[in-house]
């Protein structure tokens, strides 16, 4: 099957001191409906490579194609497009707006594409039961436990129905549960609504929720492992 | 928090404007220079130098100790000689003939209603019609046919005869108008605001809003010695022909440059029963003449003790408050170029000095206020920006969202600034002698300039930081 997602020669060098290769060299293609797992030690350009791959930084070498689009062809403006349109994100520290409500931080995505009111708010009521926050929707993210935020993230990552949803150390600042928790609603989403993940972890623990596994090791793709049997 | 802050600096910024405009004290400025005191007691000798062109030859003279003067009370410099256009005779006011009921007064020498009205010059021009303030004078061609050697105080077309009191005939300050001299022969359109009724003190209350139209012949103009300023030499100047003597500081006979009109006494009367709906009376400010300044300033103490609901101001007095200072500069020798420049100091030297600093620095202060909260404001919300950008937002989506922020917090904090201090300082706008309608203008002004300002440097200041957010990647605004 042809990648929806592709990376070739991706590369990234930070100018500090002498430069920094954050990530030296990473080929990846995910296609659709795939559920990747990307892993690796601490600093082996994990979340490099995610920000990368979402657009929200420039590679020094290489490039990616997104549905036939490359992103070295996108201006700032284009880049934004494309993330408001094909992607969806969720952080390992939530990254909601504290003044927001649950409800609002759900439709803010969708407002950025100038979705109509009415399906702004069924859209966002379906999200919110989806993701089992309807009782919090009037909630600031300062009212909530950290689950409960990430839930939350995780219901705006996917409020424009995304190509692809990126997802840097989802579980990093959650306990055992709640980790196992957001890791199944993943999955969920991926086997019944067929969504594309790209989950990054340090945790090679979760490798069982995979399709695929990418193991990474000092700035490089060490090893991809395929889980053809976590399919059910 | 952000409100609060343009809040404090628009408060600060509308405070200090109100002090240095005066406006706290329910002062008008121009009106209050105008009237100065209810008593003015001018000594009557006055040195006077010849007006000079660009054709003129000076030459230096030493003051004559034959000269009765009290200038050099006025100008202590004029002791070390003044430069004069070369064979202009000095010339002094002469004594004049005192009022009736008043000639047996000791130190008195003459004594003058002050025929004085507020008013404007319609100008027309090809870009549109303008009115510029003046003072519209009232003149006893008696007395100043006998007082002034008319030749030399009018120095283009004619004087007013004494047959012509109650026409419509008007002189003009040459000094006064600048480019809008109105020229001698043409016609003369003045704008006279309505005065309606006194306060308790006496003061007529000028109503801006209702204005009367009157037309005049400009029969020619005039221009009035002021006296003698230092004059700086702005090129070398060549002693052995010219005013340079060693160590000695020449100096520069200035003119009175008010833009004033004269019109005879009872042209003046007639102008006054027509914008107040009363005969002319009386004015509050009464010209007292003596014959020196010494005398001058006995009579304004015993006046003041006197009177003690009056003003009594000596002039040199009303000069001091009046804050204008002249300053002489000569630019070229050949041809012989002097500039006269006024300095406006509003109307007390030391309160305005220190309260002109203050103000500045308040304003300051203000200014860097706003521009700290704003930079403030941007820089805590980095992650904010990186969140709205990882969800879509573009550069200029966070540009526009912020500036529109920034907008709303500026406007209203400077308004609410604006008010709380205006609204304090309204009491003393009724208890002051401004018009409703001036008051108005000058709050206006105030806040077009206060909200201006917040409004301008929020932006401005906004502007910077979340421009340089909005082009900085989103990653490094995520791990802020």
């Amino acid at each position: 099957m042809k990648p929806i997602l592709e990376a070739t020669s991706l590369a990234r060098r930070f100018p500090v001191g002498d430069g920094v290769w954050a990530l030296k060299r990473a080929d990846l293609g995910v296609v659709q409906g795939e559920f990747v797992l990307v892993t690796g030690p601490s600093g082996c350009g994990k979340t490099t490579l995610l920000n990368l791959l979402g657009g929200l930084d420039r590679p020094t070498r290489g490039d990616i194609l997104l549905r036939g689009t490359a992103y070295s062809k996108l201006d700032e403006s284009g880049l934004a497009r494309l993330r408001r349109r094909e992607l969806g994100f969720v952080f390992q520290f939530f990254n909601l707006l504290s003044d927001l409500t649950a409800e609002e931080n759900v439709a803010l995505p969708m407002r950025m594409i100038g979705l109509p009111k009415a399906e702004m708010v069924t859209r966002t009521k379906e999200l919110l039961g989806v993701v089992g926050m309807s009782h919090r929707s009037n909630h600031t993210p300062l009212e909530m436990s950290g689950g409960e935020q990430q839930r939350i993230a995780v219901a705006r990552a996917l409020a424009c129905s995304p190509t692809i949803v990126l997802a840097d150390e989802p579980t990093g600042n959650l306990d055992s549960r709640n980790s196992e928790d957001i890791m199944e609603l993943f999955r969920r989403f991926n086997r019944e609504n067929g969504q594309t993940f790209v989950v990054v972890s340090h945790d090679p623990g979760f490798s069982g929720y995979a399709d695929r596994v990418v193991r990474m090791h000092d700035g490089e793709v060490a090893e991809v492992e395929k889980k053809e049997s976590s399919r059910p | 928090m952000i409100i609060l802050s343009m809040m404090v600096a628009s408060a600060l910024m509308t405070m200090t404007l109100a002090l240095s405009s005066g406006y706290a004290e329910g002062a008008d400025l121009p009106w209050r220079q105008m009237i100065g005191a209810d008593i003015l007691v001018y000594p009557n000798h006055f040195i006077f130098g010849g007006p000079g062109s660009a054709d003129t030859s000076w030459e230096w003279r030493d003051l004559s100790p034959d000269l009765p003067t009290d200038a050099t009370f006025f100008h202590p410099g004029l002791a070390e000689g003044y430069l004069s256009p070369v064979g202009a005779p000095p010339a002094t006011f002469d004594l004049a003939a005192l009022p009736a009921g008043l000639a047996g007064v000791e130190g008195i020498a003459g004594i003058d209603a002050g025929r004085l009205l507020r008013a404007s010059l319609v100008v027309e021009t090809a870009a549109g019609r303008s009115l510029v303030p003046v003072t519209l004078r009232g003149r006893d061609i008696a007395a100043d046919t006998e007082r002034f050697d008319i030749g030399d105080v009018v120095i283009s077309g004619r004087y007013f005869r004494l047959s012509q009191d109650g026409e419509w005939v008007a002189l003009v300050n040459q000094a006064g108008f600048g480019q809008n001299l109105p020229p001698t022969g043409g016609r003369l359109v003045v704008e006279v605001p309505t005065l309606n009724g006194r306060t308790a003190d006496g003061t007529p209350l000028v109503d801006f809003s209702v204005s009367k139209t009157f037309y005049f012949i400009v029969y020619g103009q005039y221009r009035l010695a002021l006296g003698s300023v230092p004059l700086e030499l702005g090129v070398p100047l060549d002693t052995s022909t010219g005013p340079g003597q060693a160590g000695a500081r020449p100096t520069w006979p200035v003119a009175i440059d008010e833009p004033e009109v004269w019109v005879p006494a009872g042209t003046f009367d007639k102008i006054y029963e027509e914008v107040s709906g009363q005969p002319f009376r009386f004015t509050r400010q009464l010209k007292i003449t003596t014959a020196s300044l010494f005398e001058a300033k006995t009579l304004a103490a015993e006046l003041a003790a006197a009177l003690p609901d009056c003003t009594v101001l000596t002039v040199p007095q009303e000069v001091a408050l009046s804050g204008i200072r002249y300053r002489a500069r000569l630019t070229s020798l050949d041809p012989y170029v002097v500039k006269v420049l006024r300095q406006h100091f509003a109307h007390s030297t030391l309160a305005l000095d220190v309260k002109s600093q203050l103000s500045l620095l308040a304003f300051a202060v203000a200014g860097l206020l706003v521009v700290a909260n704003m930079y403030i404001l941007v820089t805590q919300r980095r992650r904010e920006i990186g969140i709205l950008k990882a969800v879509g937002a573009s550069g200029r989506d966070i540009l526009v969202l912020f500036l529109t922020e920034t907008l709303g917090y500026a406007l209203a904090g400077s308004l609410l600034g604006f008010l709380g201090v205006r609204l304090l300082t309204l009491a003393s706008l009724f208890g002051s002698r401004t018009s409703l309608v001036e008051g108005g203008f000058l709050t206006l002004t105030t806040a077009g300039v206060v909200i201006g300002l917040t409004v301008g440097t929020s932006l401005v200041f906004g502007f910077l930081p979340a421009w340089e957010a909005a082009r900085t990647p989103t990653a490094s605004l995520l791990s802020d």
